[in-house]
C-alpha cells in the first residue's frame, strides 16, 4: 500500500478532527467479524480543540483563556504549555481544608526549582472556584503564600476549567466525590512539553521524594540536579495565628463564627465557622469580642487551640506563623 | 453528537476503506451509539469498524522466540553495537568481576550519555558513546557469590565448565530498545519498546520480549542494557528509533520470582538508559528455615545418589537442600517496574515469559500428562488490551489514573490472532498483562480448561474451570486437549468480563464474549513426536501433589499448605483511595521507608488485605514470596484454582482478604502493590524490609513451644510511624548519600586528577547503586539471606 495514501488518509480524519467533537476518542476498534461490541467507553474525553494525532500528551489540554493574578489574560497552551516545563494544581482560595497544605507545598516547590522558575518552568495554580477568585483575591492569595515569581494563579470560565481540570486526569471517575472540589486540591500534575514527559503525584507524599520525582519528569537535559535548592522538608506549619472577631458562638457545638483578618500561610481574610478543641476554651467570650486565636489541623479541620483577648504586642499586624 | 457529524464520521470512514485503511474505525460515541442499534452481530458494520483493514483471526500468532543461553554458541555478531569483549560467548565483563568503574578494560571514561552545562552546551568528554555500553553501572547484588550451593548439584559441574564458576549456571542478555512494530499485517509500523536477546540483530526484539527458559536452581546472571537513550537514532548508536527521545529509565522485575532486592527489581533500583545491570537470579524456591537456630540451611542434604526433587518417606527433601518445594517457580514474566513510569514502560511493550523447569514437571513431561516444558506444544499467550491513535500507534494518556484500558484485543502482541493447532494435548500458559483490565477467559467450545498452575506455581493436582478470573500480571497454566475436536474446528479463547474503566468490571457477561485467539484444529501432525497424547488431565490429575502423599510414580507430593501453627505475626493493609490518588494504610510509597519489617524466615504472617476504597478493584502482589489466601470475607476461596499459591490476589470493592505469606531467603526492600499500575504508578505501594531477628531462634523467641505458636509478635506493629529501609542490611542508605554523595553508587570511578568520572548527578536520590566505600556505609553481607549471623 502507498504510503502516500495513508498520509491522504490521516490528514483527512486529522482535518475532519478539528470540528468533530467525537474524534476526541482515539479511533481504534475491535474489529470483530465474531466478536461483539467492545465495552462501551464511558472515559472522560476532551469535548473539543483537540491538537494533532495525540501523540503528545499536551495535544489534550484546551487552549483555554486565562486570567492571571495580575489581570493579564493568557492562553493556556499558547501562552503556558507549549515547549514549556509547568507544575500544575487545582484549588480556590476559600479552601480552608486542604489547599494551604498544598499551596505550602507548592512554594517550597518554588524554592527548590528557583533556578529554573521563569521561563523554563512555570508554576500554575488554577481556580476552580472561578467565579469567587478573581484575579485581585487570587493575587492577595499569591502574596499570602510569599509572592514567588513564576507562579501564576489562574481564573477563568468555570466549565472550561472544569473541562481542563479533567483533560489534565484530576477527576474522579464517581460523580458525587468529583463535585467535592478538596478531592482535586491534594494533587500536582506536572511535565515538559518538549520531553513529553508528564506524571502527578499527591501531594502529601514525601516532600523530598516528591521533588525528586517533579524534577526527572519536567527537567530539561540541561538541568544539573546539583543547582536543585535544598529546602526544608516540613512544610505547612502545624499551628497557624489569626485576629478577627467573634460573630456567632455555638456552645452545644463547640464551634464559633468569626470574621478574621487573613491568616498568613493559611487563608485569606473571611467569616468562617471553626470548631474548638475544647468547650472550656468559649467560655468568657461574648459576641462582638476581638480576639485572636491559633488554628491546628485536627482530623479533617482546622480548629481551634487557643482563644484569647487580642495582645497589644501584636497589633502591627506580624501575627503568623 | 448531531446527526450531520455522525454521517460525516461514516463518511469519512468510507473514505478511508476506499484506501484500504479504516482509520475512523471506531469513533467513539458514534460507534457505541450506532453499535447499540444495529445488533452485535451486522457485519457490514464491523467490517466498516476493523482495525487498518484488518480481518480478524487473519494472522498467526507470534510465538516470541526462547533468549539463547549465551554459552550455546553464540555466533552471531551484533551488529550495531560492540557489546562484548574478547569471547563473544560468554558476558563481559564477567558477572560480578567488574573494574573500579565497572568495566573489566579499565578506566576508560564509563559515562556515555551526552551531559550538558547550563548554557546547554555539551560537556566535552561526555558522549561518549556505544563504548560506554560495556560498564554494568550498577553491578550484580551483593549476594551473588554467596549463595553458590543454590545451584542444583547436577549444574555444578556444567556451570564450572561453562563459566568457570558456580556462582551462576546460565548467563543471558537482553537489551532494551525502541523497535517498529505492526500489530496488524497492513497497518502501519509504530514504534514500541521491546526487549530483545543479546545475540539478535539490533531491532530484532519482540513484544512480548523472547523468552527466557531456564531449570530450576539454575542460577542465572541476566545482564540487561537499557538503550533507550537519547542519542539512539544517531548512526553511532545504531539508527533505532526512541520516541521519547530522551533518556528513558526502565528497571526490570522479574515477576513470581525468588529473589534478592536488587535482582527483583525494585521501582527505583533503575537501569538507565545507557547502562547496563546485571540480574541474579536464583530460579529456586525460598530456603527452609531451620527452627533450631532461626538460619536457614546453608548446605542441606545434597545427595548426588538421589535424583532432585525426590522425598524421604517422611517429606523431607533428600536432596533438593532443603529449599520448600511448596514454592518451586515455574510460570514467571519480566517485565517494567521503575517508578513513576511503569504503566508507560509496560504498555510501550516491556514485559515477557520467563519459565522455570523443574525436575517433577520434566517427569509429569515424560508421563505424557503435560507437553515438554519449552517445547512447541507449551504456548505463552500474553493477553493486553490496547488503544491506538488514529495514525496507528500506541494511545497511553499520562495522566490517566483510573487505569489504562483498551479497545483493541491483543495476544502476544498481534491483534486478535490464530493459532494451528493438531489434535493433541497443548499446555498455554495464560498471562494478563494488562494495565487494569480484569479478565474471565473461557473456551468458546464450552469445554471446561484444565488449570494446572496458577501464576507462578503449578497446583497440587488439576482444577478444571468453565472460566477462569484473571486480573492484571495473573498467570493460570491450562491444559487444552485438541484431540476432542475435529480437524476443522476453531475454537475460540475468549473473555466474557465487561469493563470500560480501571475502576472495576461491569460484570460477566457469558453472552457477550469477545473472542481473543483462533485456535485452528488441523489434521497435521508433527513429525518426531511421540504420538502417545498420555493420560487426559482432569479435576484431581497430580501435578505437584499434596506433601505427605506418595504419588503414583513413587515420588512425593510437594504442595504444602502454611498453617496457622506457622503464623507468628499478623498485619493490616488497607487499600484505599486518598486525595485523588492511591494509598496503602493512608500512605502514599515513599521508596526509602518501610512499611513493615517482617522477620525474616521466622514462620509465617497472616495479613489482612482490606479494599476500601468503594467500588474500585485492586489487584494485589507481594513480591519476594507468593501467598495463600486463607479466605475473602470470611468465606473460603470460591474459584478453587486460587485456593493454592499465587504472588495476586483480586480484591472487589469492600472485599478484605486473609493471606499467610513467609518471608524467607533475603533481606528486603521489596514492594508489595496494587497491579492495576496507573494505581501503582499513583503510589500504592507499601514496602516490606524483612530482617533477620539475629541468630534467635523462634523457640527463643517464646513464639513456639511444643510446636504450638504461643503469641503473635506485636513488637513491631505494622506501620508504626516513618522509619527507613535498613541501610546495612539493604544497601541504600540516606545518610551515605547525604555524607558521601559519590559513594552512593557502587563503582568508584575516578580519572587520574581523582575527579569522579560517574554522572553521580544523574543517579543521585535514585538508588541505583549499593554504598561500598563508605565505612559507616559497608554493606554487612553477614546480615543478607534467611541465615542469620554467620560470623
Amino acid at each position: 500500500m502507498s504510503h502516500l495514501l495513508v498520509f491522504v488518509n490521516l490528514s483527512i480524519a486529522i482535518a475532519l478532527c478539528g470540528v468533530i467533537a467525537a474524534c476526541g476518542a482515539p479511533s481504534s476498534s475491535v474489529p470483530a467479524e465474531v466478536s461483539i461490541d467492545p465495552p462501551e467507553f464511558t472515559r472522560v474525553e476532551p469535548e473539543a480543540e483537540i491538537r494533532g494525532s495525540r501523540r503528545k500528551q499536551s495535544d489534550r489540554f484546551s487552549n483555554i483563556e486565562l486570567r492571571t493574578q495580575f489581570g493579564d489574560p493568557v492562553s493556556f497552551y499558547d501562552d503556558l504549555i507549549r515547549d514549556k516545563a509547568v507544575i500544575v494544581n487545582f484549588f480556590y482560595t476559600t479552601c480552608a481544608k486542604i489547599c494551604p497544605g498544598t499551596t505550602a507545598q507548592l512554594a517550597q516547590v518554588n524554592d527548590a526549582f528557583s533556578r529554573w522558575i521563569g521561563e523554563e518552568l512555570t508554576v500554575l495554580s488554577i481556580s476552580i472556584d472561578p467565579e469567587v477568585d478573581t484575579p485581585s483575591r487570587m493575587k492577595e492569595y499569591w502574596e499570602l503564600f510569599g509572592s514567588k515569581p513564576g507562579w501564576l494563579m489562574l481564573t477563568g470560565d468555570e466549565d472550561e476549567i472544569n473541562r481542563l481540570r479533567r483533560q489534565m486526569g484530576v477527576y474522579d471517575l464517581d460523580p458525587v466525590i468529583d463535585a467535592d472540589k478538596t478531592e482535586h486540591a491534594g494533587i500536582i500534575t506536572f511535565g515538559n512539553d518538549r520531553t513529553d514527559r508528564w506524571a502527578a503525584l499527591p501531594v502529601f507524599m514525601h516532600h523530598e521524594r516528591m521533588l525528586d520525582t517533579i524534577f526527572e519528569t519536567t527537567r530539561d537535559r540541561r538541568w544539573n540536579k546539583s543547582r536543585r535548592a535544598k529546602v526544608e522538608t516540613p512544610v505547612a506549619p502545624d499551628r497557624f495565628h489569626g485576629r478577627g472577631e467573634v460573630l456567632e458562638i455555638f456552645p452545644e457545638r463547640n464551634e464559633v463564627r468569626i470574621e478574621h483578618d487573613a491568616i498568613p500561610g493559611l487563608m485569606l481574610a473571611m467569616t468562617m465557622v471553626f470548631p474548638v478543641a475544647e468547650s472550656t476554651l468559649l467560655e468568657g467570650f461574648e459576641v462582638g469580642d476581638p480576639v485572636e486565636f491559633a488554628l491546628e489541623f485536627v482530623g479533617e479541620a482546622h480548629q481551634i487551640v487557643s482563644l484569647s483577648a487580642p495582645n497589644p504586642a501584636h497589633a502591627s499586624g506580624e501575627s503568623g506563623v | 453528537m448531531d446527526k450531520v457529524s455522525r454521517r460525516t464520521l461514516l463518511k469519512a470512514g468510507l473514505i478511508s476503506g476506499a484506501a484500504g485503511l479504516s482509520l475512523l474505525s471506531r469513533a467513539g460515541s458514534a460507534a457505541k451509539e450506532s453499535g447499540k442499534r444495529r445488533g452485535r452481530r451486522n457485519k457490514s458494520k464491523e467490517r466498516a469498524a476493523r482495525f487498518f483493514g484488518y480481518e480478524p483471526f487473519t494472522q498467526p500468532l507470534l510465538i516470541p522466540d526462547v533468549v539463547q543461553q549465551l554459552e550455546g554458541g553464540l555466533g552471531r555478531e551484533s551488529n550495531d553495537l560492540k557489546l562484548f569483549e574478547g569471547d563473544p560467548r560468554v558476558l563481559m565483563p564477567r558477572p560480578g568481576e567488574y573494574g573500579e568503574d565497572g568495566n573489566r578494560q579499565g578506566p576508560s571514561p564509563p559515562r556515555s550519555l551526552k551531559r550538558y552545562d547550563d548554557d546547554g552546551n555539551q560537556i566535552p568528554g561526555t558522549g561518549i558513546g556505544p563504548a560506554g555500553l560495556q560498564d554494568v553501572a550498577n553491578g550484580i547484588a551483593p549476594e551473588y557469590g554467596h549463595f553458590a550451593e543454590m545451584v542444583r548439584p547436577d549444574l555444578v559441574a556444567e556451570a564450572q565448565d561453562t563459566y568457570g564458576t558456580v556462582e551462576h549456571a546460565a548467563e543471558f542478555g537482553l537489551v532494551i530498545e525502541a523497535k517498529n512494530h505492526q500489530f496488524v499485517p497492513e497497518g502501519p509500523e509504530v514504534p514500541v519498546f521491546s526487549y530483545r536477546d543479546i545475540s539478535q540483530p539490533a531491532g530484532s526484539g519482540s513484544v512480548p520480549g523472547p523468552t527466557i527458559v531456564v531449570k530450576y536452581r539454575q542460577t542465572a546472571v541476566v545482564r540487561c542494557y537499557n538503550l533507550l537513550t537519547e542519542d539512539r537514532e544517531t548512526p553511532e548508536w545504531g539508527g533505532q528509533p526512541n520516541t521519547t527521545h530522551h533518556a528513558h529509565e526502565t528497571s526490570i522485575h522479574l515477576h513470581g520470582g525468588h529473589n534478592t532486592a536488587h535482582g527483583d527489581g525494585y521501582p527505583d533500583f533503575y537501569t538507565l538508559a545507557g547502562e547496563a545491570r546485571d540480574y541474579w537470579y536464583t530460579n529456586c524456591g525460598p530456603q527452609e528455615t531451620n527452627p533450631e537456630n532461626n538460619i536457614a540451611p546453608i548446605h542441606g542434604v545434597n545427595d548426588p545418589n538421589l535424583a532432585p526433587g525426590e522425598y524421604e518417606p517422611d517429606g523431607t527433601p533428600a536432596s533438593d537442600g532443603n529449599f520448600d518445594q511448596a514454592w518451586i517457580p515455574t510460570t514467571l514474566w519480566y517485565h517494567d517496574h521503575a517508578m513513576d513510569v511503569t504503566g508507560y514502560n509496560v504498555t510501550q511493550g516491556l514485559a515477557g515469559f520467563y519459565l522455570v523447569v523443574d525436575p517433577r514437571e520434566e517427569r509429569l513431561a515424560e508421563q505424557r500428562v503435560i507437553p515438554e516444558p519449552g517445547s512447541k506444544y507449551d504456548v505463552g499467550l500474553a493477553v493486553r488490551d490496547e488503544r491506538f491513535n488514529a495514525d496507528g500507534s500506541l494511545f497511553y494518556d499520562k495522566l490517566d489514573h483510573n487505569g489504562h484500558i483498551g479497545d483493541v484485543y491483543l495476544v502476544n502482541g498481534k491483534v486478535q490472532p490464530y493459532f494451528e493447532v493438531e489434535r493433541r494435548k497443548y499446555r498455554f500458559r495464560i498471562l494478563v498483562a494488562s494495565n487494569a483490565r480484569v479478565f474471565e477467559l473461557r473456551l468458546s467450545s464450552g469445554k471446561a480448561l484444565a488449570v494446572i498452575g496458577t501464576d507462578s506455581w503449578l497446583l497440587p493436582e488439576a482444577v478444571e474451570a468453565e472460566s477462569i478470573e484473571l486480573s492484571p500480571g495473573m498467570r493460570n497454566d491450562v491444559i487444552v486437549d485438541f484431540s476432542d475436536y475435529e480437524a476443522g474446528d476453531k475454537v475460540y479463547l475468549e473473555n466474557i468480563m465487561i469493563q470500560v474503566d480501571g475502576r472495576k468490571p461491569k460484570k460477566v457477561d457469558p453472552e457477550n464474549p469477545t473472542k481473543l485467539l483462533e485456535f485452528r484444529v488441523t489434521d497435521r501432525v508433527e513429525e518426531g513426536w511421540d504420538q502417545n497424547n498420555g493420560p487426559p488431565v482432569v479435576a484431581g490429575t497430580k501435578i505437584r501433589g499434596f506433601q505427605g502423599e506418595v504419588l503414583e510414580d513413587g515420588t512425593f507430593g510437594q504442595w504444602a499448605k502454611i498453617g496457622a501453627n506457622e503464623v507468628v505475626e499478623s498485619r493490616v493493609f488497607r487499600f484505599d483511595r486518598g486525595a485523588g490518588a492511591w494509598t496503602v494504610n493512608n500512605r502514599y510509597f515513599n521508596p526509602r521507608r518501610s512499611d513493615g519489617d517482617t522477620g525474616l524466615g521466622l514462620g509465617a504472617e497472616q495479613w489482612t488485605m482490606a479494599n476500601n476504597s468503594g467500588g474500585w478493584v485492586h489487584p494485589v502482589h507481594t513480591h519476594l514470596e507468593g501467598h495463600q489466601v486463607v479466605s475473602i470475607n470470611d468465606e473460603p476461596v470460591a474459584r478453587r484454582e486460587r485456593a493454592f499459591n499465587q504472588d495476586l490476589t483480586l480484591l472487589h470493592g469492600g472485599d478484605s482478604a486473609e493471606i499467610r505469606v513467609k518471608q524467607r531467603s533475603f533481606t528486603g526492600p521489596f514492594v508489595m502493590h496494587c497491579h492495576t499500575i496507573e494505581h501503582e504508578d499513583m503510589r500504592m505501594m507499601a514496602v516490606l524490609d524483612p530482617q533477620p531477628v539475629d541468630g534467635v531462634s523462634a523457640e527463643e523467641y517464646g513464639l513456639i513451644q511444643d510446636g504450638e505458636t504461643l503469641e503473635l509478635i506485636d513488637a513491631t506493629p505494622p506501620l508504626d510511624g516513618e522509619h527507613e529501609i535498613e541501610p546495612a542490611v539493604s544497601g541504600i542508605s540516606e545518610e551515605c548519600h547525604t555524607l558521601d554523595r559519590d559513594g552512593y553508587i557502587y563503582f568508584e570511578a575516578t580519572d587520574e586528577s581523582g575527579a569522579h568520572l560517574f554522572d553521580t548527578e544523574r543517579v543521585d536520590g535514585r538508588g541505583v547503586g549499593f554504598p561500598v566505600t563508605d565505612t559507616e556505609c559497608t554493606f554487612d553481607m553477614t546480615l543478607r539471606g534467611n541465615r542469620g549471623r554467620i560470623d
